[in-house]
């Protein structure tokens, strides 16, 4: 009895220590630290309207600042594979524009709202996206012709509103400055 | 594959590289690196084991005993470190998988410290 007990935790423990370094070893092979991105020409072309419109603004604080988050709009405007880990090592995040821009612009109530609003949905849709690739350690068979199909897409959508949001929040402090102006 | 002289310094060989794998996340500070609740419990039942097999091997001896179970275990171990470190350079937060991952070896620890404690020499009455 002992000696069949014995037996049966041998081929237990040698069965269980392959199929976990399979398991591992496709989880290595099939996580992925980059992902494809494509800011659309039509944001590009609506981004230097908003530049030749700021260009007519005289200088100030807040023009400084919304230059600055213009900026990071040209600097995050992919149309390449991005590597996941350099982008999160960068820490250049849309939010840390936000509270320039809000001391240094004369802002009601409601456009700060507003502002923020759309800070926020831009910069919580993308790092929605880099924080599904923060963590690809698990132990998982994933269905990756059904992620290759639904995933990729919804990556490019989020990355569209970020983009979005992020042009209109460029829009929202430009028409303030030319109503200053 | 018998060998109740190899076997010994071979388990002690796995427990040492144990501890070594206990350590490495709990050195990084950071919250999510601590150990998860089912670690902790694995580690304590391990730790058991390993006391009263080491009692008994010294009141009793072993008996009929495969050396392939320790030498695996000490290879899974080595390969899943292996793959953590590839992992490490691979994804943005570091030593994350090495807390995740010390469940399985510790699972696979206990199977080994079962085995041993199973060839524990018991005189019939």
């Amino acid at each position: 009895m002992k000696e069949k007990l014995k037996t049966t935790i041998f081929i237990i423990s040698i069965i269980y220590s392959i199929t976990i370094l399979l398991l591992m070893l496709y989880t290595y092979t099939t996580s992925t630290n980059t992902i494809k991105l494509t800011d659309t020409k039509e944001n590009i072309t609506t981004l230097n309207n908003y530049k030749q419109r700021l260009n007519n603004i005289k200088p100030s604080p807040c023009k400084n600042s919304l230059n600055n988050l213009i900026n990071h709009y040209e600097n995050t405007s992919y149309n390449k594979k991005v590597n996941i880990k350099d982008k999160y090592n960068e820490k250049d995040w849309i939010v840390n524009y936000f509270q320039p821009i809000n001391n240094n612009c004369n802002l009601d109530k409601e456009t700060k709202e507003s502002l923020s609003t759309k800070i926020l949905t831009a910069s919580i849709q993308f790092d929605e996206v880099l924080q599904k690739l923060y963590f690809q350690y698990e132990l998982k068979i994933p269905d990756l012709n059904n992620r290759s199909l639904i995933e990729q897409n919804l990556d490019q959508i989020r990355y569209n509103i970020n983009r979005k949001n992020q042009l209109d929040a460029i829009k929202t402090i430009i028409d303030l400055l030319e109503e200053d102006n | 594959m018998n060998n109740k002289k190899l076997y010994i310094p071979l388990y002690y060989l796995s427990l040492l590289l144990t501890l070594c794998i206990c350590i490495i996340p709990t050195h990084h500070i950071e919250q999510y690196l601590t150990l998860s609740k089912l670690s902790v419990l694995l580690i304590i039942i391990n730790i058991l084991l390993i006391i009263i097999f080491t009692v008994l091997l010294i009141k009793k001896g072993i008996n009929k005993i495969n050396i392939l179970l320790p030498i695996t275990y000490i290879l899974f171990t080595i390969i899943v470190l292996i793959i953590c470190i590839l992992f490490n350079n691979k994804l943005v937060i570091p030593y994350i998988h090495y807390s995740y991952y010390i469940k399985f070896i510790l699972i696979n620890y206990i199977l080994l410290n079962t085995y041993s404690l199973l060839s524990i020499k018991y005189k019939k009455k």
